[in-house]
């Protein structure tokens, strides 16, 4: 007999404390997500980048989540240049450029990232939870150090969340090997340098998150944003060019030193019944004092099929209007006799990226759940951005992404 | 078109949705952003190619991309 009430003594301790196994391991949920990106411009820049989180409960109250993220960019790069410029003292991120090796209105380039992210979530109470970020990244001719924090707070219905964060970032600009940035507005030949640059950013963002009904979430985000200091393109330049269209002169561009922007983004996901696909559908507004605004409308589809497969094909549309000091070069016949200097605007840059623009994106990830916890998504997306005036009218780019994401 | 009156109908309609009703919002497609990889590599496709970003986030960091 008391052999029995023995057995059955340590039988039952042993379904306790696998219980409380479980439970344990419940609450310490680990999540790791991994990702390889290519991204390739046509003939022009091919990127590779590499992706690391790994995030996890660290107690009733804490989360953290760390991101590893390794770049490695190369390739032919605009400078600001017209195609007809003699050749360039201008290299973009770790390459030189020699003469002959390409034309001046490009520039090859080489480059490597590293950077990481941290992420702290501490849970206030039921309602409330406050989140922390660190980020760095360095490459050969950047480096940006970056704190910031979130405060969600939901109703006691749960039906609303809203959001309020902050965030410091700093950025160090400098010529890779050289530390050291243009005298800007000056001849590229004079070979004028100054220190390393440097411009420090905050950003504010509210939010609110809505529950609309059992099937539909809507969220909109309200962001303002300053940067002050150095920002302008260390490798950037522009033609001054003749009645004939050819280049005479190069010169170093130059931007406002300060920039601030308002920025109001929308989004929705809804399941549709019966189906039970899901719609993704967001749009932003983006306004600033360079006189860039841009609107961004972006759709996607989930399709479910065959239990653990998913196709979502997916469309982004874009414009933006060009900065106020934007101009593909400077017109200024040297028979004329007027000195350049003094016909110069007080900021100009040919930098592509800030002419009147519009492109769009359609792509489409196929994904498979590997097992009840892990997902591996497979994306290939094309994107094809037009110019209004800048040297190259169009740039096509192709971006394929796997990623495979596992929970614990 | 009757089933494109329909979605958006059923996207419009606002209902208060109890704690036990939330299994679908619970999904990860369900979630904003759907998917975090997913959006983070693609907030720094646009950041380095278009004068605009930002907008469903703040910090992380920039970069020299060119």
């Amino acid at each position: 007999m008391k052999h029995i009430r023995n057995k059955l003594s340590i039988a039952s301790c042993t379904l306790l404390s696998q219980s409380a196994l479980a439970a344990t391991e419940i609450d310490n949920a680990w999540e790791t997500d991994t990702s390889i990106l290519y991204y390739s411009e046509d003939e022009r820049v091919d990127v590779t980048k590499l992706i690391a989180t790994v995030k996890g409960e660290l107690s009733d109250s804490d989360g953290a989540s760390i991101k590893a993220i390794l770049d490695t960019m190369s390739g032919a790069t605009p400078t600001g240049a017209v195609k007809q410029s003699t050749p360039s003292f201008t290299g973009a991120s770790g390459g030189g450029i020699s003469a002959g090796a390409s034309t001046a209105a490009l520039a090859r380039f080489d480059d490597t990232r590293a950077a990481m992210s941290v992420d702290w979530k501490h849970t206030h109470d039921r309602t409330m939870n406050i989140l922390y970020n660190g980020a760095v990244s360095i490459e050969n001719d950047y480096r940006s150090y970056s704190i910031g924090a979130t405060l969600e707070k939901e109703t006691e219905s749960r039906s609303d969340k809203f959001t309020l964060g902050l965030a410091f970032t700093m950025d160090e600009v400098f010529r890779v090997g050289e530390n050291a940035t243009p005298a800007p507005l000056t001849l590229v030949s004079d070979g004028i340098f100054f220190g390393e640059g440097e411009k420090d950013t905050i950003d504010a963002i509210v939010g609110l998150t809505h529950i609309i009904n059992r099937r539909t979430i809507g969220q909109l985000n309200l962001t303002y944003g300053s940067t002050q200091g150095y920002l302008s393109d260390p490798y950037k330049v522009f033609s001054v060019i003749g009645n004939s269209g050819a280049e005479v002169e190069q010169y170093t561009e130059k931007r406002p030193g300060s920039r601030s922007r308002i920025i109001l983004a929308a989004n929705l996901n809804h399941q549709t019944y019966p189906a039970n696909n899901i719609i993704n559908a967001s749009y932003r507004y983006y306004t600033d004092d360079w006189e860039v605004d841009s609107h961004t409308l972006s759709f996607s589809y989930n399709y479910k099929f065959g239990g653990a497969h998913f196709i979502e094909p997916s469309v982004r549309l874009y414009t933006q209007t060009k900065a106020y000091f934007y101009k593909n070069s400077i017109t200024n016949d040297p028979a004329d006799l007027i000195p350049t200097v003094s016909i110069l605007p007080e900021y100009v840059s040919a930098d592509y990226r800030l002419d009147d623009m519009s492109s769009y994106t359609i792509g489409a990830t196929y994904g498979f759940s590997t097992s009840s916890d892990g997902k591996l998504r497979a994306r290939l997306a094309f994107i094809h951005q037009t110019f209004d005036a800048s040297e190259f009218d169009t740039n096509d780019a192709i971006v394929a992404q796997l990623s495979y994401r596992k929970r614990f | 078109m009757l089933s494109a009156c329909s979605t958006f109908t059923n996207m419009t309609v606002s209902e208060n949705v109890k704690p036990w009703e939330k299994d679908i919002l619970a999904q990860d497609g369900m979630q904003i952003p759907a998917d975090t990889m997913r959006a983070y590599t693609d907030e720094h496709i646009y950041f380095s190619k278009e004068a605009a970003s930002g907008g469903n986030g703040v910090g992380g960091g920039g970069c020299g991309c060119n």
